[in-house]
């Protein structure tokens, strides 16, 4: 092979590998720093919307519903896993916590995320609820006060890793609505979904 | 010959110092490192089921390292793309650890690892991707008006990163500093290798030119001794067959052969001479100039036999000091000098004679040998001292005799110069230093 074959041939598979190299991280990583774009057919729902998630999750108490929308094949979804089960460690007794995963694919098993990532609480595949709660991205927290009002809805930490102690939105939400003082202004970071777009074909 | 086998050790290319060495110990130490990190990176991604980043973006990084050293193996570039490829597998881990901030330590790691190729350049395409990363990063985090969801630790302000990256590009520099520095003592130890190399091949050169020329001394010595025995008994042959006999023609011819016999002697004691000043060490004794040349003057005069009119010999020595020097080389150049002036005397002049000055100081001796014979020639005066030289061939001298003279006066350290005119005579100056140490 002559050099300058080889040499435009070592600069090509250079550029090649860089490029796409580049393309990996800003899909896994630096595509969740900009808001999930609006689905087409969104409906908003507004805060004080009459919500019913009876059908879904039977409680025995009346109590705060928080619901944690979770994709297991959303980067960011994994990686505030251990945010999540530090909040449920502690509202517990407080709140009912119920998890969506927002992906219907056979592999996933209610009794298969409870034992993967350690929880107990109750996992719904009924991908409707998204649509009834306004939630478009994962991870997102959906909190629903004891008369079925929408609370809160939007983002737990304003960095993916939930390492942030100024930015625990639902964990300021969950406060405010437990001590009944109001709540606090959140900012566009807090409500604005960040994260995975659902997977349209779920639907 | 066993230091000239040594140093052929020394230059050897399997030298742990060669630069072909380095780059193929350091190339297997690389293989090595990469593989490790690729697979670090996999044990990384069980923690936060990172697996497609840890195979997608790791086995490319080995791709783009391993082919570019495959289809360039003898550029550097493939090093300069190690060096970026580390930078990459930087930002996977910190990828894959949640930004953990002690990921950032393999950048680090990855510095010290390539000092190993020594050039500190390799240093760039890491110290440029770790900043890009970490400015792309600084730039998410702080431009909260563009709706960023970033950050990754909240004491991480913009003096705190400014601070970060100016310790990561010192220790890139120090490094790159290492690599360098380095290079430049493997270079000079190389330098030092090749020339103790040339060193004992010239020494042990020498040592065989010096055994040589010691065999050969040894040789014309011994040649020159066994030479003159024959001779000797074929000059008592004739002196015993002239007294024997009355017929002319015999006497001419027995005469005839007696001047052969005599040449041939006289050449066989200069060849003699020379090897002897050529083996003998340089002694120092004091000079007795008067006795030397009246001894001479009785042995010339003794030489000149029938077939040359006398020459006056005349000399004047003025020694305020004692002349210390090496006496038979002394004798050897008087000798040398006087009977080539009684040899070359001029028959066109009516009283041949050799004029000697001899003057002793505490810094010289200078010797003067002056004739009026018959002179040398501008252009054969830079000949004479050369070895076999005579000034015409139908003369008698054996053209060893001033080769010897100007090899004695280098012997001494001292200088020789000829003033001569065709018709007039010829006159040799000779400068010896007096008192010093002679090798």
């Amino acid at each position: 092979m002559k050099n300058s074959i080889k040499i435009t041939l070592t600069v090509i598979s250079l550029a090649g590998i860089l490029v796409t190299i580049g393309w990996i991280f800003w899909k896994t990583e630096l595509v969740y720093s900009f808001p999930t774009p609006l689905p087409v057919h969104y409906k908003v729902i507004s805060n004080g919307s009459q919500i019913n998630i009876d059908e879904s999750f039977s409680f025995i108490e009346n109590k705060p519903t928080l619901i944690h929308f979770f994709n297991p094949e959303c980067p960011c979804s994994r990686f505030n896993m251990p945010h999540v089960k530090k909040l449920i460690k502690q509202f517990e007794s407080k709140i009912n916590f119920a998890m969506v995963v927002i992906n219907n694919k056979e592999i996933y098993t209610e009794s298969g995320i409870q034992k993967k990532y350690g929880i107990s609480i109750p996992v719904s595949f009924d991908q409707s609820i998204a649509e009834k709660c306004g939630v478009y991205s994962t991870p997102q927290a959906v909190l629903i006060d004891e008369n079925n009002q929408l609370y809160f809805r939007g983002n737990y930490n304003r960095n993916r890793y939930c390492t942030n102690k100024e930015s625990e939105y639902v964990k300021m939400a969950i406060d405010s609505l437990l001590s009944n003082v109001s709540k606090p202004e959140f900012n566009i970071l807090a409500i604005k979904a960040y994260g995975c777009s659902l997977p349209t074909c779920s639907k | 010959m066993n230091k000239l086998a040594n140093s052929k050790l020394l230059i050897n290319p399997n030298d742990r110092n060669s630069p072909f060495q380095i780059k193929q110990i350091s190339d297997r130490m690389i293989d090595h490192f990469l593989i490790g990190y690729f697979i670090v990176g996999i044990l990384f991604s069980f923690f936060y089921e990172t697996y497609f980043v840890a195979f997608s973006v790791g086995s490319l990084s080995l791709v783009a390292y391993y082919v570019t050293k495959r289809l360039l193996p003898n550029s550097t570039l493939y090093q300069y793309v190690l060096s970026g490829v580390m930078g990459i597998f930087m930002a996977q881990y910190i990828f894959e650890m949640h930004g953990m901030f002690e990921m950032h330590f393999l950048a680090f790691i990855s510095s010290a690892i390539l000092i190993t190729y020594q050039n500190w350049k390799l240093q760039l395409p890491l110290t440029i991707v770790v900043v890009l990363h970490h400015s792309l990063f600084g730039y998410l985090q702080y431009n909260e008006g563009h709706n960023i969801f970033f950050t990754q630790l909240d004491y991480m302000d913009l003096r705190t990163f400014l601070i970060h990256i100016l310790f990561a590009v010192t220790i890139f520099f120090i490094c790159g500093l290492w690599a360098y520095q380095l290079k430049k003592y493997t270079a000079r130890q190389m330098e030092y290798t090749f020339e103790m190399a040339r060193l004992s091949e010239a020494e042990s050169q020498k040592e065989i030119l010096l055994q040589a020329n010691k065999e050969l001394d040894k040789f014309v010595y011994s040649v020159s001794h066994d030479l003159r025995a024959p001779l000797s008994s074929m000059k008592g042959v004739i002196e015993i067959t002239k007294d024997e006999t009355k017929d002319e023609f015999i006497l001419t011819n027995l005469n005839l052969l007696q001047g052969s016999i005599k040449k041939l002697d006289e050449f066989i004691i200069d060849i003699l001479n020379y090897s002897r000043d050529a083996r003998q060490e340089t002694k120092k004794q004091e000079i007795n100039f008067q006795e030397i040349l009246e001894d001479i003057d009785a042995n010339l005069q003794h030489m000149q036999g029938n077939n040359s009119r006398h020459v006056d010999l005349k000399y004047e020595i003025q020694n305020s000091n004692a002349c210390h020097s090496d006496k038979s080389k002394i004798n050897i150049l008087l000798n040398n000098l006087i009977s080539n002036a009684i040899r070359y005397q001029n028959p066109k002049t009516s009283n041949p004679q050799v004029d000697i000055q001899i003057n002793v100081t505490d810094i010289e001796t200078d010797i003067i040998v002056k004739d009026n014979g018959i002179g040398i020639s501008k252009e054969n005066q830079k000949k004479v001292f050369e070895m076999f030289y005579r000034v015409t061939e139908n003369n008698v001298g054996t053209g060893l005799g001033l080769f010897l003279v100007k090899e004695i006066v280098d012997k001494l350290k001292g200088q020789i110069e000829i003033e001569s005119e065709i018709g007039k005579g010829t006159a040799f100056i000779i400068r010896l230093p007096n008192n010093v140490e002679h090798n």
